[in-house]
Order: C-alpha cells, then sequence, then structure tokens
C-alpha cells in the first residue's frame, strides 16, 4: 500500500511559481489598450508582443473584414520584460481604420508550437465635415490651472480698488469676470493616466491631443514590453532611447488635421517648446525629456512624412535647436530658415510680424547650450521668464531673485497669441486654410511647484488676457467658425485658505524665520519657514476697505468685506484682520494692464500649498464657438480630443442654437458676466 | 577638499533630513557606502521611508521610486528596483537634477568606460566601478573625470544582463572597450 501525502500548499505553490517564472506558455498580446478610441483614418502604431516562444509563424491580423497581415514586420527577436525568455515583436507602424463604428481587431500566431490569439475591440469615430465647413481650433492649456488658480486669478486682477477706494470686488460680486469665466459653456475633467491618479503633462496632454491614455511621461505613447529597460529604473538616456521611442505611437489631432485636412497648426507656450505640453501636439516619444528628439521631430514629423510639425512655434528653450545642445550638431533653427521659416527672438522682433510667413521664435535659451549627459536632452531646460517677472514685481525675500540672462526683451502670452492667430490665419496668398493652435500658461505649474503664489497668480492672469485675445478676435470673424477651448492638463495643490495677517514689513524681509523639527520615529526632520511662508499666505498682506459703498463699511460686525477705513496697516494682529471678513484689494497699473502686489492698506489674498505637487482633483473646462455646447458636464480627459474633432466636423447648428437661447435676456445671468 | 567632505558637502547642501542623507551615496577613502544590494522591502522602508510611487513590473520586479531634494518636478530621484520572488534590492539610480558631478566614487584605478553604440550609430559612454560583492557602479552619460553624470546607478552584476547588456560582459581589464546593442 502507498502512503499518499498531500503536498502542503506552501510547497506547491513554489512549485507553481517556478514553473511560471520558468517555463511560461507562450502569450500573445496586441499593443491595443482596452478602451482604444481613434478618429477615422488617425494614425497608430500596431504592434504585437509574442512572449515565451522559441519561434513566432502564421501571423493572422484582422480588423472588421479587412485584413492587415500582409502590413506586419516579420517577427524580431526581443528581450521583454527583462526576463531573459524568447520574445518577439511584429510592427504594422502608422496604420489607421477608414471605417467608423466598433471594428475587432483579432490577433493570431502560432508560438513554440501553439496557437495563442488576442481581441480588442477599436471605437472608431467618424470625421467628416460638411462641405464648406473649415473651422478653427484655439485650445488653451493653464498647466496645472485647477479652480483655485483660476479662482485665484479672478480675485486678484478683478478685486482692483481705484483712485476713489471703490472696489470692484463688492458684496461677493464681480464687476467684471475672467475672460475664461465669460465662455458660455464648462464642464469638468477627470485627468487619471493609465498608470497615475495624479498625473503629469506629459499623460494628461496625451489625453487631449490623442484622445486615448498613457503612463507618466508619456508624450503620444502607449506603453510596451521593453519599457522595463528603462521606465522603472530610471535609467533614461542614449543606450536606452531605442526603448523608449519604441512604443506604440498615436496621432495628435494638430497633425491629423495638418495631414489630412491641410490645416495650419501651431503652439504657443511660455515654457520651452520641448516641454511636454507643447510636444504633445508635434512630438512621439515615451520619455518626455527626450528633448532633442522631440525637438527634430518638430522639424521632420513621422506623422507628416519629415514635413515641420507647425507654421507657428513660439516660447521659450532655444537649445535643443541650436548644435551646440544637441548631440548630432544639426543646427535645426537654420533647417526651419532654410525652409523659409522666419525667426524671431524677442517681442520687438515679434511685434513686426505681419503677415503669414512661417515663424518660430525662441525668446529665451542658456547661455552656453550643450547635450546632456543622458545623451538625449540639453544640459539646461530653459523656460521663458514668468509674467511676476516681466512686469518688474517684486517677489517675496525667500524666493530666487529673477534672472533673464540677457533675455530682458521677452514678450508676454497675449501678444504671442495675437501673432501666433495672425500667421495662421493669414495663411499663404490665397490659401483659406483653417489652423489649429495651443496656448499653454505654463508656469501656474512650474510656479506652483516650488509655491511661489504671486509668480502662480500673475500668469493665470497673463494667461487669462490671452484668452482674451483670442476671444476678441474670434467675436470679430464674419462667421462663427473659431472653437475655443479653455482647460488644464491637472490640478495643483494651491488652495485659497483663511489665513493672512502678514504685512509688508515682515512679508519682504529675509530674516523672519523659524525652524521647525519634526521628531519621528525614524529621526528627526528639520525645516526653516520663512515668514512669508509661515503664514501660508505667499500673497497676503493686510487691507483695509476704504469702499464707498456703505455696505462695506459695516466694520467686522457688517456685510462681507468690511473694515472700518482707518484700521491700521500694519497691525495685523488685531481681531478685523481676516480673510474671513475682508476682501482682496489691488491697484492696477494702467501702464501694464495688470494689478500690483503692493500698496500700503490693501489686503491680498491668502493662498497655502499643501504639497506645491500636481494632484487628481478635476479640472475646469470652458469653451466657446461652434460646437462649445460639447463641453458641457463632467468628461473624461480623452473626451476632449473628441469632442474637439466632432465640433470641427459636424454641422453644429442645433447645438449652437440652443446655446444661444440660454443668453437670452429673460434667463438668469450672472454678474459680471 | 577630501572625497569624504566633497560628497557630504554635495548632498548636505541639497538634503538636510536624515531620511534623504541615508538615500545619499557616501564615501569613505575609496569605499563606496550606499547600498549593499541585499536589502529587503523593510530594510529599505527603515531607512529612508516609505515611497512616493511603488508598481510591479514583469516578470518579477518591484519598482520603488522616491522624490527627495532637488529633482524636476516630473522626474523621481530615487529609483528601486526588487526581485518579488526573493524580496531583495537589486538596483538603485540616484537621478540628478542638475546633473552633479561624482568624481570621488570612481578612483581611476578601479574604473573603467564602456561605450554602446546607439541605434542611431552614435556613441554613449558610462564610467563603471565593479565592486566586491558582486555590484556594479555606472555613471551614465560621463565617461571622464569632471563629466557629471544625471544618472548614478548601483547594480547586481548577476542584472546587468536584464537592464544593461551593453555593460554586462566582463573585460578582465580597465580600458576602453564598445558594445553593440542589438538592433530591434
Amino acid at each position: 500500500m502507498r502512503n499518499y501525502r498531500a503536498v502542503p500548499p506552501a510547497v506547491l505553490a513554489l512549485a507553481l511559481a517556478s514553473l511560471s517564472f520558468g517555463q511560461s506558455a507562450p502569450s500573445l498580446r496586441v499593443l491595443l489598450p482596452e478602451r482604444t478610441r481613434l478618429l477615422q483614418g488617425q494614425l497608430i502604431d500596431l504592434v504585437i508582443e509574442v512572449r515565451n516562444a522559441a519561434s513566432v509563424g502564421n501571423l493572422k491580423v484582422t480588423a472588421g473584414s479587412a485584413d492587415l497581415t500582409s502590413k506586419f514586420s516579420a517577427p524580431v527577436k526581443a528581450d521583454l520584460d527583462c526576463d531573459a525568455s524568447s520574445d518577439w515583436v511584429m510592427r504594422a507602424d502608422l496604420q489607421s481604420f477608414d471605417t467608423a463604428g466598433d471594428i475587432k481587431v483579432s490577433v493570431s500566431a502560432t508560438a513554440g508550437g501553439a496557437t495563442v490569439t488576442d481581441t480588442r475591440t477599436v471605437q472608431v469615430r467618424e470625421f467628416n465635415p460638411p462641405p464648406g465647413q473649415r473651422r478653427n481650433m484655439i485650445l488653451f492649456i493653464g498647466d496645472a490651472m485647477g479652480t483655485a488658480y483660476r479662482d485665484s486669478a479672478r480675485l486678484v486682477a478683478r478685486s482692483i480698488v481705484d483712485s476713489t477706494g471703490k472696489n470692484s470686488f463688492r458684496d461677493g460680486y464681480f464687476d467684471d469676470l475672467l475672460e475664461m469665466d465669460k465662455m458660455p459653456v464648462s464642464g469638468m475633467s477627470m485627468t487619471y493616466g493609465t498608470d497615475s491618479i495624479v498625473p503629469d503633462s506629459a499623460n494628461t496632454g496625451t489625453a487631449w491631443a490623442t484622445g486615448n491614455k498613457s503612463f507618466l511621461n508619456a508624450v503620444n505613447s502607449l506603453g510596451d514590453g521593453t519599457d522595463c529597460k528603462w521606465r522603472f529604473n530610471g535609467s533614461t538616456n542614449a543606450a536606452t532611447y531605442q526603448f523608449i521611442s519604441d512604443n506604440p505611437r498615436v496621432e495628435n489631432l494638430w497633425q491629423y488635421l495638418k495631414r489630412r485636412f491641410g490645416y495650419r497648426a501651431g503652439i504657443v507656450t511660455t515654457a520651452a517648446v520641448t516641454d511636454a505640453t507643447p510636444a504633445v501636439e508635434g512630438a512621439y516619444t515615451g520619455y518626455r525629456q527626450s528633448r532633442l528628439e522631440i525637438a527634430r521631430q518638430y522639424r521632420e514629423n513621422p506623422m507628416l512624412n519629415g514635413r515641420p510639425a507647425f507654421e507657428v512655434m513660439l516660447g521659450g528653450g532655444t537649445d535643443p535647436f541650436t548644435a551646440a545642445g544637441r548631440t548630432d550638431k544639426r543646427d535645426l533653427i537654420a533647417e526651419f530658415q532654410s525652409l523659409g521659416y522666419r525667426y524671431v527672438t524677442n517681442a520687438s522682433e515679434l511685434r513686426g510680424v505681419n503677415f503669414g510667413q512661417s515663424t518660430i521664435g525662441l525668446f529665451k535659451g542658456s547661455a552656453s547650450p550643450a547635450p546632456a549627459s543622458n545623451g538625449i536632452a540639453t544640459a539646461t531646460d530653459v523656460n521663458m521668464d514668468v509674467a511676476y517677472d516681466k512686469l518688474g514685481l517684486r517677489r517675496p525675500a525667500s524666493e530666487p531673485l529673477v534672472d533673464f540672462g540677457g533675455y530682458t526683451d521677452q514678450p508676454m502670452l497675449d501678444l504671442m497669441t495675437q501673432k501666433a492667430i495672425e500667421i495662421l490665419s493669414a495663411g499663404p496668398l490665397f490659401s483659406s486654410s483653417p489652423f489649429i493652435l495651443m496656448v499653454e500658461g505654463a508656469s501656474i505649474d512650474k510656479q506652483s511647484h516650488p509655491n511661489q503664489a504671486a509668480g502662480t497668480i500673475w500668469d493665470t492672469i497673463e494667461f487669462d488676457k490671452a484668452v482674451g485675445v483670442a476671444r476678441s478676435w474670434a467675436a470679430k470673424r464674419a462667421i462663427r467658425d473659431t472653437l475655443i477651448v479653455v482647460t488644464a492638463d491637472h490640478d495643483q495643490s494651491m488652495s485659497i485658505i483663511g489665513v493672512s495677517n502678514t504685512p509688508d514689513t515682515e512679508y519682504f524681509d529675509r530674516t523672519k524665520s523659524e525652524k521647525v523639527t519634526f521628531k519621528t520615529t525614524r529621526g528627526d526632520q528639520d525645516f526653516t519657514v520663512f515668514g512669508d511662508s509661515y503664514s501660508n499666505a505667499r500673497a497676503a498682506l493686510p487691507f483695509v476697505n476704504t469702499s464707498t459703498t456703505a455696505s462695506n463699511n459695516g466694520g467686522a460686525a457688517g456685510m462681507p468685506g468690511t473694515f472700518a477705513a482707518l484700521s491700521p496697516a500694519d497691525t495685523p494682529a488685531t481681531s478685523t484682520y481676516s480673510t474671513y471678513s475682508g476682501s482682496p484689494a489691488y491697484p492696477l497699473d494702467s501702464a501694464t494692464g495688470y494689478p500690483v502686489n503692493s500698496g500700503a492698506g490693501l489686503r491680498r489674498l491668502a493662498v497655502g500649498f499643501r504639497t506645491g505637487d500636481h494632484t487628481g482633483s478635476s479640472v475646469p473646462v470652458t469653451a466657446e464657438g461652434p460646437g462649445a455646447l460639447l463641453f458641457t458636464g463632467y468628461m473624461d480627459q480623452t473626451d476632449i480630443f473628441f469632442k474637439m474633432a466632432t465640433a470641427l466636423s459636424i454641422d453644429t447648428t442645433d447645438l449652437d442654437k440652443a446655446l444661444d437661447s440660454l443668453g437670452a435676456a429673460k434667463l438668469p445671468r450672472t454678474p459680471g458676466k | 577638499m577630501t572625497r569624504r567632505l566633497f560628497f557630504s558637502t554635495m548632498t548636505g547642501a541639497l538634503f538636510a533630513a536624515p531620511q534623504t542623507r541615508l538615500a545619499e551615496p557616501q564615501v569613505d577613502g575609496e569605499r563606496l557606502k550606499w547600498f549593499s544590494l541585499t536589502e529587503s522591502f523593510k530594510d529599505i522602508e527603515d531607512r529612508i521611508g516609505p515611497p512616493t510611487v511603488v508598481g510591479d513590473f514583469p516578470a518579477d520586479y518591484r519598482f520603488w521610486q522616491y522624490r527627495f531634494g532637488g529633482v524636476d518636478e516630473h522626474d523621481f530621484s530615487h529609483y528601486l528596483v526588487f526581485r518579488r520572488s526573493t524580496g531583495r534590492l537589486i538596483s538603485i539610480t540616484r537621478a540628478w537634477d542638475p546633473e552633479q558631478k561624482v568624481d570621488a566614487l570612481f578612483p581611476a584605478a578601479e574604473t573603467e568606460v564602456i561605450y554602446a553604440t546607439t541605434a542611431n550609430g552614435s556613441r554613449y559612454g558610462a564610467r563603471v566601478r565593479r565592486l566586491s560583492g558582486e555590484s556594479v557602479l555606472i555613471a551614465m552619460g560621463s565617461t571622464a573625470p569632471g563629466q557629471p553624470t544625471s544618472q548614478l546607478t548601483l547594480i547586481r552584476n548577476s542584472e546587468l544582463n536584464h537592464f544593461f547588456p551593453w555593460l554586462a560582459a566582463p573585460t578582465g581589464h580597465l580600458s576602453d572597450k564598445e558594445q553593440s546593442w542589438p538592433a530591434r
């Protein structure tokens, strides 16, 4: 009689684990996300990965009734997942689906003697503009411009106290809202990435530029099996770049419209033009910091058979376009110029641009451009300076001094927007090409990371002025043919908070600091907190409301926004000083059109930063123009891509009539709108 | 300035908290004091705290990423990779922005320079120091004293083939050599 003993579960688990690591069965995967959505004719790399197979054959790929098998390359040996198993990759680059509807993609192959399969259903959406319909698209991206950022900009830019003491923000109402507030349609956008609740500008940009989600740092690219070579271990350099650049690419709306419908395309940003938000309009790479490749793809775009991506490109970041800054020593600026592009480097030159010649404006670079040691970027990424500094306003003492680096004549974003629209709308002689333009207020985010509130808020105000330029231009058009959408890529950590009470004398005093120690089980953590951050009130100052409106002079017991005119300006310890019962007020510099962050007796907005990092909160969307009504309600960020495409490609007459009806005099209207 | 002082100064300027100091490479004479690549998840957490981001990737790896001190806002400062099956650390990469000089970690007598031929045909080099205990220290893109790097990696020698095959082959001497990537 034989004795049978049950195998202990732990031993069984080890045996199965050993089997799974050592002798996994062959498998096949087509690299399309579960919810892939595309436009008719939108290009995408179809990539098939086969794992754990000594050989691969008999590939069969169908999409609906179409046989795509012949489009694929022969199997290429690969090391997927960094596990030394025998793997294979087959590619069919830049494919598209020409018929709208739900298309079933089926893949089968023999791998190591077994048959392996995979399927996906791809939603393909129609894009067929009515005859003669040629609509323009202007997308404004306030980088990190969540609700608190829009609210802060409004509270600063629209709480203007005039020479008589009258505040344009009284009793909780504004005389005049922000430009983006006045747009008739609003919604909210959820910004999650495939790997992130808290996303970055690259994968959020990929969402609204291509209609598909991806991972942190991805620029119009999807994940693949060689990501293990670089994504998770931080090895992003020239030696691994082939694994960064082999991810499946999805065509963005800029190249799609240019390639298929002759659109003129542009980007305007206050960041380096190779930063993530502008990159998603013109480049394709797994890693956003591949600046040299992003610049090259602007010059010779892979979706456009090597033609340039843009007719207009304005922003900072000269370095990756210079021979000195590049590992391949190409002078991309000279190459653009040889193609007929005009090159401008400062605001004065930009003001002189007055016809439709394609234009590059790079308004800030480093003194000595050089490649980075990683071989895929430049040593320095130079963004344009922020509005607060360009306006010459005074920063708190704990913030770094501005360094223009010799670039003292940088344009403001509204001028850049105005010129981009002029160039794109003029077009070549006798041309009636429509255009698509992205305008980014980049340093709303970049100033928020180091918790520099004034820099953040003034950049949002600058951004809003640029929105105003576009709205004004579109309103003057003979026909309503330009859709304007304003949104953010993701939120950030600033909040409007209920503390304040820091007078100028302390706010700008570097010596006002306190050392703080947190005792933890792993040791102490020491911080030095400076006076201006101690109150969590970077832009906060005492305010004495000198409004002549009676209801505003009722003291602490009166209506909101209430301080007696004689309250002392520099004694914030008194009970009358609180943002709970006060309103901000700023003087306006009539020369610049911007509020000034100073003034005796004026109260400033109090804001605080929880971290200085991005957040996972949804962000507002506002829209105006044909098809704007599509942007109402809560939406996924990828929907923005399809809503823009839909507004450009359908007859929106009924939608637009419905929206117009909401503006009827008999319906409620928000004061200041 | 001694090498020890050099590194202490460099890291001290960036990081004040003890946890973050423990995450930084140090040198004692010419000996590297950093991680041993035998640490468990708990060892790491006890030493430098919980990571900012955690995830698994096939077939047998788990990554922990940290964001300490002066790094670009969208990147991480420390990338740690573990084998899930053993629960042990196999590599750590310290990413710097701006780049840092790391000469103190690469004494000339123990350092070789290895070049890869990249997919576009250009050369890309790294300083490599093979340490006792089966680990390898790599300064990506830095091929000579004085040249800074943005990526300093410590990895188990047995894992080089998976992540850096161009650095994997033992050379037996300390001269430049060239490895080519297999074309894909």
